[in-house]
């Protein structure tokens, strides 16, 4: 079966994801490769009762519920910072370029991208950070502990450490966290 | 607290059984101060007739002996830290009662003062300091234990149990031992035993030379001075079908964690400078699933500077019938497993296995560790399988432990 790992010791067949042989505890030769580590997400930290939330330092790339990844760093002084896809041709460069996850998706009959040129801005007022939608595609936020919303354009909503936010529609998307 | 976690491979093809293996990593958080803490050191020295026994640099055991803790005294912080020091052979002796700690030259003039003679009766002062001395709030307590003999007097047998007992009460109390012997006379497996029923973090080492008491005691007081969160609690639980084969923790030693049922747990007075890791091996029915699986929770809670704190998060592997997807097996886990695998190994006198183990994860320091120490005296295997348990996995942790 696909997968099974050989032991050139003992010569059985040993499972998927082993490293040693089941059998004769032989170390099996397997490919070896670096991982990205999951970050732990601060979501369920706890915070007194006075406290709003906590401000995050960066986004992390969110895959299969976890945050594998941490993406880019929240702005630390009162400037806004846009967020999307990098167009040479119409001279956009946002600050924080995500074209490495704009995936080109069909939408109806039109082709669209999971992200767009200019998809958000995050802003920092008085110390608090705030999401913006801007317009393109499809952006949606997800405070702690409660439910998905859509932000439509020109609408904010506060970050908090986390905080997700989804950019892109049913047919392709990316996630991050607050963190 | 930073919680990172690390498959051994994310991706695994479709298949009725797998082996998950995860590597959990607890690390300080960089921007935050550590707690600053008080520490409540109480000191449990042996100047049992045998003490009198040449040491390293010409000085005899409890010369040298007496030298380090009183180099070591200067890491301490006058008007903060507590300090107790008791001996004992026989009988005990309180040299220094509960002291918050002020003029450093008093201390060094009491253990000056200190003479050898008698046998070894370990259980009294270890009573002394879990019930004499009285808790002291806001602060780091440990019990630091130094002999180089059996504990026999009245009786081995009875002294052992005794001090087993008194073992237990320090883990219901939750005050840690650190648990230090020289020579060959005194019973490896009891003070490992001791060390690992009174629990939260205690452990034993072997001294080979007992100046070098002094690292270890500056090594332990810069650790509990750097602890950053408080009362860590872990606990892993696994999903329906999935098997947990095997749980390890490293800080401050390697150690098995008992699996009960679909469960390990874990905890730990303070996360210091070295944080904390653990590395758990699991056996998946997976049954031919397709796409995400989850395999365990992980929880955790612990008391910041800031207030409470707890943390969950999801083990999930994915399977995939996309071999381009199918992940190599990580670096760090496979060289976790090879050489967790290479300490059991030499614990257990395999040295020809653990040498191999340590070789194929490139942990030829460790190697040659082995093949030099494995072939010496008793004395040299003792600490070898102290080096062992510290060192082997000291590359996932955040700054090695013991020197
Ligand atoms: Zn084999």
């Amino acid at each position: 079966m696909a997968g099974e790992i050989k032991c050139n010791n003992c010569g059985l067949d040993n499972k998927p994801g082993a490293i040693l042989c089941e059998v004769c505890s032989e170390p099996l030769e397997v490919t070896v490769g670096a991982s990205v580590p999951i970050i732990a997400s601060s979501s369920a930290a706890h915070t007194p009762a006075s406290a709003v939330g906590i401000i995050g330092r960066a986004c992390g790339l969110v895959v299969g519920g976890n945050v594998i990844d941490r993406e880019f760093e929240l702005p630390k002084d009162d400037f806004g910072f846009t967020i999307g896809r990098t167009d040479l041709d119409q001279g956009i460069i946002p600050d924080v370029d995500l074209t490495k996850f704009a995936e080109k998706v069909k939408i109806g009959q039109d082709v669209g991208y999971t992200v767009s040129r200019k998809q958000a801005i995050i802003i920092r007022r008085m110390g608090r950070l705030y999401l913006r939608a801007i317009g393109g595609a499809k952006t949606m936020i997800k405070p702690q502990n409660t439910d998905w919303k859509e932000l439509l354009k020109d609408q904010e909503e506060e970050i908090l450490v986390g905080s997700r936010f989804r950019f892109g529609g049913s047919e392709g998307y990316v996630i991050f966290e607050v963190v | 607290m930073q919680v990172e976690l690390t498959l051994g491979q994310r991706y695994l093809p479709i298949t009725d059984e797998a082996e998950v293996i995860f590597l959990l990593r607890l690390l300080r958080d960089s921007q935050k101060q550590s707690a600053d803490l008080a520490l409540d050191l109480r000191k449990i020295l042996d100047r049992s007739g045998s003490m009198d026994e040449p040491a390293d640099g010409g000085l005899t055991r409890i010369q040298a002996l007496k030298a380090a803790v009183n180099e070591s005294l200067s890491l301490l912080r006058q008007g903060k830290d507590r300090l107790c020091i008791v001996v004992f052979d026989d009988t005990m002796k309180v040299i220094l009662d509960p002291t918050i700690v002020g003029d450093i030259n008093a201390i060094k003039k009491l253990i000056d003062g200190v003479r050898t003679g008698g046998s070894t009766n370990l259980s009294n002062p270890l009573r002394y300091t879990l019930e004499d001395v009285k808790p002291m709030d806001g602060s780091l307590p440990k019990i630091i234990i130094f002999t180089d003999g059996n504990v026999n007097a009245p009786s081995a047998a009875a002294e052992e149990r005794a001090c087993l007992e008194l073992a237990r009460q320090a883990n219901r109390l939750g005050i840690p031992f650190a648990v230090f012997g020289t020579g060959i006379d005194y019973n490896e497996k009891f003070l490992k035993n001791m060390a690992e029923v009174a629990g939260h973090g205690s452990y034993f080492e072997h001294v080979k030379q007992v100046g070098a008491m002094r690292l270890r005691l500056e090594d332990e007081m810069e650790n509990l001075k750097s602890v950053q969160d408080l009362d860590v609690r872990i606990g892993i639980t696994a999903e329906p079908v999935v098997e947990i084969l095997e749980a390890f923790k490293y800080v401050p030693q390697q150690l098995a964690l008992p699996v009960s049922g679909k469960i390990v747990k874990d905890e730990f007075p303070g996360l210091d400078v070295r944080g904390q890791a653990y590395l758990i091996k699991t056996k998946v029915h997976a049954g031919k699933a397709v796409g995400d699986f989850k395999i365990a929770t992980i929880a955790l809670s612990w008391q910041g500077v800031a207030g409470a704190g707890v943390k969950s998060m999801n083990v999930v592997v994915n399977f995939t019938a996309d071999e381009k997807l199918i992940s190599p097996v990580d670096k760090t886990v496979r060289n976790t497993v090879l050489n967790t695998e290479g300490t059991k190994a030499t614990l257990s006198g395999q040295y020809n296995r653990a040498q191999t183990l340590f070789t194929t994860s490139g942990n030829t320091g460790m190697a040659k560790k082995v093949e030099t120490l494995a072939k010496s005296d008793e004395d040299a295997k003792r600490t070898l399988r102290t080096v062992t348990v510290t060192e082997a996995n000291k590359g996932i942790i955040g700054k090695k432990g013991a020197k």
